[in-house]
Order: C-alpha cells, then structure tokens, then sequence
C-alpha cells in the first residue's frame, strides 16, 4: 500500500474548502455550464503538501511503478451529494478500508482544515485519492476523484466528472433527494456515468430509507434493488460499495498507446514548486523530463515530476492512460493550469478534450479596506488568495466613499462569501463588501457605436458605466434555472416570493407524496442578496435551493440615481429592473435617511431615474443642537467633545453642500446582514 | 473640610496673583447643605488675600428644600448676596422621577423666602425635556413659574446620566427616551415666553431681566480666568505666582479624604494641569464667547490675539458667508455673534468656525515679537 504514514516524513494535509457549505444560502450558486472556472483552492479538492515541510530523500528515490495497474484494473469514479449528506464522511471510509489512511477514530472530516470549513460546517468534498483493494483475487487501483460539493463550482465538478466512468450518488436516508442531489445527479447523467446510489445515515432515528429508495426511483429512474444503504458514519456496508464500484463502473477506455491527451480537472499552487496539477491521462504515458504543451496557453513545459495522490502526493517514474495523478512542470500561475484545459506531448498535438471554458465571474462586488491604510495588506491578501483561485477577477477600483479598493468577480454567491472569510480569518484582514450585483449587458443599437465599443454586446460591471438608453436598442440580464425542493405545505409561500422575485416557473412536480420539487427561471440579480434566506425563513429551513445558469434575457433595465438636495451621488448609483425601482429606490433611502445626520437645513434624499423622482425621504433640520450647560467645569470636556467632532467633520464626504458620514454610504452600500 | 477649603482658596489665590476677586459661586453637589460659617470663612480667607469688593457677586446654589430655607438668612449674614435655587419641575411626579427630595410647595417656599432676603437677586433653575414631557403641560409650569420668580431664569434641557433613575427607567422602556422634537419646540417656546415677560437671554440656557445677569458665569463665558476650590473643582488662570504665562487647566482631587490630604500636604490638592496653548485658549473664547447674546466683539477678541483678527480668522470664510446667509451667524462691525436661531444650533455652528480658526492659525504668519507675545497673554484676563 502506498499510504504511508510510518516512514518518510509525514505531512500534514492542507484541504482546501470545499463547495458544499453548509446552510442552505450557501448552496446558492452561480456557475453552471457558462460559468467555467479556473482552478481556485477552495473547490479544490486535492490534499496539498505543506511546502514548510520538505521532502525526504526517500520520497525522491522511491519511485513507485505505475506500470502495474493495467486500463482493466482501474476505476475512476466521483462522489457527489447535496451538502450534509455525508460525503466526506464516506470518502473517510473508504480511506480507512483500503489503508490509505489509518483507521483511527479521529478521521471524521479530518480534512476540514480550514477555519471556513468549520464554521459553516462546510463538506469537505471527497479528495482525489488513489486507492488499492483486493477484490476477486486481483488488486485493483481506484481513484477518488475529487468533485466540488456545490454546484458554483458547476463547471469544475464537470470536468472532474469527465475524468470519471461513476459515480456515487450519496442521499441522507433521513432528509433525502435535495436540490442538490437532482444538479450533481444531471451533471452525471449527462457525462453518461454509471450512477451508484448510496443511501446514507440508515442508522439515524428518523431514516427512512425505502422512502428514498422510493423517491430515486421516481426522480433518477433507477431501480430500488441498485441503492446500497449505508452508515459511513458507523462503517456499515463500506465494502459494498467498494464491490459495487469495481463491479458496477466500466473501466476507463483508453490506451497506453495514443499519444499523451491529459485532463486538467484541478489545480493548486504551491509557492516553492509552482503549480501542482491534478490530472487524468486518456491516452499515453507522462513521466519526468517529457515536454508538453498545453492546448489552453500553447505554452510548453518541461514536466519535473509526476506522482499519485493517496493522499499524500507519491512520486511515481510514470502516469499511464486511466490513471489520475499530479503533475509538476513549472507552471508559475494557476491560469496556466486551467481547470478542463488538455495537456499533450510536444509536437505530438491531439484534439483537445471537448467542453473547456474559461472562468466566467456571474457576481460581482466592491472590496474596499475599512481602512484605508491596510490597502496593501488587503492588496498582498488578496493576491495571494487569488494565486490559487484564478476564477476570482480583480480590477482596481476607488469610490469617493470608501476610497481605493476593487471590484472582483465571484463565479457564485458562495465563491463570494467563502473568498471573503477567508480573507478575513486567515489573512486577518477588515473589509467592506459592496452589495452583490451581476454582469448586466447592452447591445448597442448602431454601427457606428459598435464600431467605438469594438463589440456589439457590452457588459457592465459597474453601474457607472451603464450606457444611456438612447445608444441601447435592448438590455439584457442573466438567468439562472433554480431547484427548490420542499414540503409541499410550503409551496404556495414560495411561489408567492418567487413571482415577487420576476422569477417564471418552469416545472414542477412532486417527488414523493409530500415533496415538491419546483423549477423557476430567476434573474440572478434577484436572487444574489437574499432570496436564500428569505426561502429559508418562510420553509422553516425545510427547502433547499440550487441554480444553474441560463444565459441572459431581455430586462427593462434602469439606472437609477440617487439625490441629495438635487446633487447626484455617484456611488450609490444602482442599475435596477424598471419594476423593482421603487422597492429599492425607497429602500436606500430609508437607509440613507436612517445615517445622514441632522444638519442645519433640510435634507431632501430622493431616489431618481433620469429626472423622475420615484422615492424620497427627508432628514429635517436640527432645531436644536446646543449643550443647556456649560460652566467653569463642563469647559474642557465640551472642547474635547467638540474638537472630536470636527476631526469626524473633516472625514465627512460633502455632496452639495450636505456632509455625508462615511459610514452612511458604507450602510448603504455593504451587504446587509442575514435578516 | 473648612480648614482645608480656606487653605486651598489662600494657596491657589497667591499662585494665581490676582489683584481682584469679582465674584464668588459656592456651588457643585450640594454646598448649601455646608454651613454658613465655612461659607463665611472662605470669603475672609479671600478679602485676607487679595481685594474682594463689597459689591462682588457672591452666589450660593441651594436645593430648595424647607430646611434650607431656615438657614438662608444665615447665609446671608455670612455674606451670600445672591442665590440660585434649583426648583427644576412644579411637578411633583416629576420632581420624583428626577430624583429630587423637594416637593413643589417646599420649592415654592424657599423661592419665596430666598426672594424676600435677596430680592433681584434670586435665580431658579426650570428643566424641560423629560421623557413624555409634553410642550403644552411644560409652558403652564413655566408660566406658572413666572408668576412667583425673581429676576433670573436657567433654563436647561434634560441630559440623560448613566446612574440616575430616569436613565434607568428609559433604559428598561418604562419610559420613552426623550423626544428631541419636543425638547426643541420647548426651548423655542420657552424663550419666546421668557422674552415676552420683560427676560434678556444673554446666553444659551440663562435669562435675566433687570439686569440680573450672573456676573460669575459671565465671566467663564467670556474667557475669564477662575479658581477653582474644592474636590473635584475646575480652575483656569496663568499661575503668574510659579512665574508661569501660560493659562492652565486646572483639576482639583476629586476624593475628598484625599484631596484634604493633599491640602494639609502641599496646601493644595490640584491634580492635574495642562497649559493651555495660544491656540486653545483662542478655541475656548469663541466657543465660550459665542454662547453669550452679544458674542464676541472685535475688541474682546483683540484681548486675547492682538495679531489676528476676527476678521482674518472669519472674513474670507466660505463657510461664514454660508452661515450668515442662512440667517444663524453675524460678523459685523460689532464682532461675531449668533442669531437667536442660530443659538439653538451652536454646536453645529461651532464645528465649522473651529476648523476655520484651526485653519487660520495654521496660516497665521510667524510671530515677530515673541516676547511680546508671552507678555500680553500673562496680562489677560487679570
């Protein structure tokens, strides 16, 4: 067995978090088949060396042959399931049985590392992992292929899963199908993989299983007798699944023989080795000193080393078609390794392998320091979380409010709120998060504009440049499929809040006698902020919610500005759909109206599009605003108090001639807290 | 304790070499529960010291409760000239939540015997501004309150104080917190009423008619120097007897045991002095100086900096102009003052005319005469 964990130094396993958070807000998502990512660390599933410790002499020398495992003898397959399932319960398992990992009774989630990952209970995806069983007289070579739990990572768990001839469809025996469970069981239906249901937690008091049984019968067409229950928890029927995998999932069609066509399905970076990356050869053999080009970048390297991960990474001289393993060959940035590129041999270039697409940010936010001195720390964090995650974009940005800062772009919801945590915890670093918006688009309405913008489509990342209707002949808005399933005694509440979200339903159909599972095309913007929680609230916490993008669609879209005392103010400029322009007109007013301070004159807030004032609020004058007393010895505490408030003045932002607070536009402009 | 106050008043009058004593306010806590004799032996100890004038205004704070009011004559008789008598409410439920022992009919009897011994010369403190205090109920009492009181009127809007009852029952929603809607329209109507019934309102909180005007407090206002005596009390003067130029801050010991201590020790218990800078000295006067109805004139100011001007600090000021035409501020001939709405909104004022002068004496050119300098900011305020 190759998971040594006596001789040679024994290192400590960096996890990176995974997609599956816990909390069903968290399953928001915004990827989907257009939204393509880049391998960034937190859906990355691979273990990672800690690069502190260095490699023992004996790893270098002791250099396992591959050559062994033939095609027939090997299993590549995925684990996929809604969040809290028990996943990485089970990836836990199937470590131990195997001896890939010691059997001990601390392995539970070991590989949640991460501060993130413990605080919302975040599912630590299955690792990819290689791992040896004896089955029938014959030593079989599986390889766990990591998928991200969370379907913002849509586009990565497809590439894993194209790596993959299986998989297995784990479902809680007590809370069962979830809207997770139908994106990850689409995804792997439509890879054409062999789908192995595993029911999970049978030894909870309230499982159910036959029910499941019942309900992927009737959702996935699959017949009750091919679902295996287990505990992963209490180590029932972990060898089943094994059995079930060797016995059930094709061995990967591939040949030694073809030139060299390689998988990227995930990629790390690693700052004294570059990036490591994670890949799955379809054809040929890679070893040491081999050149090869990616088809991505058309860059060529010179590969320094190859290796298994079991979970540890394990210098191997060879990878052979079917096997899944890492790759070292002085890559210095994860954009050179992007996840679902095709690597080949020099000169040897085959066709790549189909379905690549670059990152596509689907949410967007300001980042600001809330100080401004820690801009360069904030800058060197952000830099630094960003080497590993290329799928996060970056443009500098600066508002007159919050001062210098960026503007980023988040594949999701959740990429978003993750990437912000661990800003904060790990690189202790204080920031303001804008509220979210989404890539709206104008297609210019003639050549001549074309012609200055070079396209024919632009987006908009930031409201002010939204372009005035009179160069648009039609805005256009992004859309996403969105999965809720609940009890049914919910759905009339969620219906209601969905056609309050613009939202138009699809589907629906029941999936048991009490389960409803509803289909609902959004406008992402509609559901960026907190349409997750707003779900959760009405169903008692009982509905889950998935989406997948769906390109774009026509939108009335407005730009809407906001006044104080007739003078616009630039950073709370907001693009909104016509419809909803009032609600949220109103409701950055009430909040304005709530932080600007009294001042001597009156104070008209009003929400406007164009020269139509659709909401106002008012702060009326200050009337009074004089201490009653101040004798011999209330002097010095008045000074100090008024010498304290003029400093504050001078931090005041002054639009017209009213002095705004910082921190109104920063209550404005955050997210708003979970209501 | 007496022993101690005569001391501390001889130590720090000699620090201070003042010539002259204007005026004497025995106040803060409760000094009228201190007897006439203590209150006697500081005023020798000040006439022993240095020159303290027949006519200086002499003014003892008194709670008006009926066993005070006996002792008033006394007091009189120690040399009080002047009283100021903190009625507050002519409510009684009222009177309660603000935790004082006085009920009204008491309050009435000693403003009635307090202006018997000091006619013209007795002033009464009137809150406004409690929680569920309405405007209509409020102008009754005050009315009310006219029809018996002398020539002096504080009035004073309520500020909520950790540690009392009222902070506390607002704090466990028994009681709204006070409306400040309310509390201005009380102070808008308050004033009116007292300028109606004959009242100069020559500060923020304070109305006289007759010219009752308390010479001690106007003094503070317009950047006087004082000494303060006593635990805890505030001083500012230039301890030209150390051979000191420059005004300080002066904090005596708050704990009595240890400021007595600290008295019988060095002869008196200051605890903390800071020098006040040119520049912070010019902050106090306008922020002092513009509480009062008739500001700060040219020549005032002049006192203090002979070498930049109102005009200089305030003139060109964008701000100023934007406060004059909105009707609050005046600079004039005269000096710069507030408007009587600009009164009630003197804090705000205050902001900007304070980062103006920052600004100015920022850009103030270099001082020529050094020396001068220092010697005329000893001289002040003598």
């Amino acid at each position: 067995m190759l998971a040594l964990v006596g001789p040679g130094p024994r290192r400590r396993w960096a996890w990176v978090a995974q997609a599956a958070l816990g909390g069903l807000r968290r399953r928001l998502s915004a990827a989907g088949g257009a939204s393509p990512f880049s391998p960034r660390s937190e859906k990355n599933p691979a273990f990672r060396v800690t690069p502190a410790r260095p490699r023992s002499t004996a790893d270098r020398t002791e250099r396992l042959d591959m050559s062994q495992f033939p095609v027939e003898n090997i299993r590549n397959f995925g684990i996929i399931a809604h969040v809290d399932h028990g996943k990485s319960t089970l990836a836990d398992r199937l470590l131990e049985l195997t001896g890939t990992i010691a059997k001990t009774d601390h392995n539970k989630q070991v590989l949640d590392k991460l501060q993130v990952e413990r605080e919302r209970g975040i599912t630590v995806k299955a690792q990819t992992a290689s791992l040896f069983y004896s089955y029938g007289g014959k030593l079989y070579l599986l390889n766990l292929i990591d998928t991200p739990g969370h379907v913002d990572f849509n586009y990565e768990v497809s590439r894993s899963l194209s790596a993959c001839q299986g998989v297995l469809l784990v479902v809680d025996a007590n809370e069962g199908i979830q809207a997770q469970t139908v994106a990850n069981f689409f995804l792997a239906f439509e890879a054409q993989l062999s789908i192995i249901p595993v029911i999970n937690k049978i030894d909870l008091k309230n499982a159910d299983p036959e029910r499941v049984e019942k309900q992927i019968e009737k959702m996935f067409d699959i017949p009750s007798d091919e679902c295996i229950k287990i505990s992963a928890k209490l180590g029932t029927n972990i060898e089943r699944v094994l059995q079930a995998v060797i016995e059930r999932i094709a061995s990967p069609k591939v040949s030694r023989k073809n030139p060299l066509k390689a998988l990227v399905f995930d990629s790390t970076f690693d700052q004294y080795r570059g990036v490591v990356a994670n890949i799955a050869l379809f054809n040929g053999v890679v070893s040491k000193g081999d050149k090869i080009v990616s088809a991505h970048t058309q860059k060529t390297y010179e590969v320094n080393e190859v290796g298994i991960l079991s979970p540890d990474e394990q210098i191997t001289q060879k990878l052979y078609a079917g096997q899944v393993g890492y790759l070292i060959a002085g890559m210095k940035d994860v954009t050179e390794a992007q996840i679902g590129d095709t690597l080949y041999l020099h000169k040897q270039p085959v066709e790549p392998l189909p379905g690549f697409k670059s990152a596509k940010p689907m949410v967007f936010a300001g980042m600001y320091p809330t100080d401004q001195s820690e801009y360069n720390n904030l800058k060197s964090a952000i830099e630094k979380l960003t080497l590993n995650d290329s799928s996060v974009t970056v443009h500098r940005d600066s508002s007159l409010a919050l001062g210098a800062g960026w503007r980023l772009g988040f594949l999701g919801l959740l990429h978003m709120e993750v990437f912000n945590q661990r800003l904060e915890q790990e690189y202790n670093a204080s920031v303001i998060l804008t509220t979210p918006t989404v890539p709206y688009k104008a297609v210019l309405s003639s050549a001549k504009l074309i012609k200055e913008y070079r396209e024919k489509e632009i987006t908009i990342i930031n409201p002010s440049q939204f372009p005035d209707k009179s160069k648009v002949a039609e805005y256009l808005e992004p859309v996403v499929l969105g999965t809720i399933i609940t009890p049914d005694e919910y759905t009339g509440k969620i219906m209601t809040l969905c056609l309050a979200r613009r939202a138009v339903q699809k589907n629906m159909v029941f999936i048991d006698q009490n389960r409803v599972m509803l289909k609902y095309l959004f406008p992402l913007n509609e559901i960026v902020v907190d349409f997750y929680d707003s779900l959760k609230s009405l169903s008692s916490g009982y509905a889950s919610f998935d989406y997948e993008d769906a390109g774009y669609q026509t939108a009335d879209l407005v730009k809407m500005d906001i006044l104080l005392n007739g003078s616009p103010v630039e950073e709370l400029v907001t693009i909104v759909h016509r419809e909803k322009a009032h609600t949220v007109g109103k409701t950055i007013c009430e909040r304005l109206k709530d932080t600007i301070p009294r001042q001597l004159f009156e104070i008209a807030i009003q929400a406007a599009i164009g020269s139509k004032i659709i909401a106002r609020e008012t702060v009326k004058a200050y009337r009074k605003n004089v201490l009653a007393k101040c004798y011999g010895g209330d002097i010095s505490r008045k000074m100090k108090l008024l010498k304290r408030q003029a400093e504050g003045k001078k931090r005041m932002r002054k639009v017209g001639n009213i002095e705004v607070p910082k921190d109104a536009f920063i209550k404005v402009l955050k997210r708003q807290p979970d209501k | 304790m007496q022993r101690c106050l005569v001391k501390e008043t001889t130590t720090l009058l000699k620090l201070s070499g003042v010539q002259r004593i204007d005026s004497v306010f025995f106040g803060g806590g409760t000094p009228s529960l201190a007897s006439p004799h203590t209150v006697a032996s500081v005023l020798e100890a000040i006439a022993g010291t240095t020159d303290l004038p027949a006519k200086a205004e002499i003014t003892l704070e008194a709670n008006p409760t009926s066993s005070q009011a006996s002792r008033l004559a006394a007091f009189r008789g120690a040399g009080v000239n002047r009283l100021s008598i903190g009625i507050q409410s002519l409510d009684n439920t009222e009177l309660q939540l603000l935790g004082r022992t006085h009920s009204v009919s008491e309050a009435l009897g000693t403003l009635e015997e307090a202006q018997r011994l000091f006619p013209g010369r007795t002033s009464v403190d009137f809150m406004f501004g409690l929680p569920a205090q309405q405007v209509e109920p409020w102008l009754r009492q005050l009315q009310e309150l006219l029809s018996f009181c002398d020539d002096h009127v504080s009035l004073y809007q309520l500020t909520l104080e950790r540690g009392t009852i009222l902070f506390a029952h607002v704090q466990q929603g028994t009681l709204p917190s006070p409306d400040p809607e309310v509390a201005a329209e009380m102070y808008q109507d308050g004033r009116e009423v007292l300028r109606e019934a004959g009242f100069r309102q020559y500060e923020v909180s304070n109305f006289a008619r007759n010219g009752a005007v308390s010479i001690h407090n106007w003094t503070y206002w317009q950047g006087g120097q004082y000494i303060g005596v006593g635990p805890g009390a505030h001083g500012r003067f230039v301890p030209q007897g150390d051979g000191g130029t420059l005004r300080e801050a002066r904090i005596q010991t708050l704990e009595p045991n240890n400021w007595m201590k600290e008295v019988s020790m060095f002869g008196h218990g200051t605890r903390k002095r800071v020098s006040l800078s040119e520049l912070e000295l010019l902050e106090e006067v306008l922020a002092l100086g513009l509480r009062t109805d008739i500001g700060i004139t040219h020549q005032h100011w002049l006192h203090f900096d002979p070498h930049l001007s109102l005009w200089d600090v305030f003139g060109e000021s964008e701000e100023v102009r934007e406060l004059q035409s909105q009707g609050l501020l005046l600079l004039d001939h005269n000096g710069l003052r507030c408007s009587w709405e600009g009164l009630a909104v003197l804090d705000t004022i205050l902001l900007r005319l304070l980062l103006q002068l920052q600004d100015a004496w920022k850009n103030k050119p270099p001082p020529t005469l050094k020396v001068t300098e220092s010697g005329a900011s000893s001289q002040r305020g003598g």
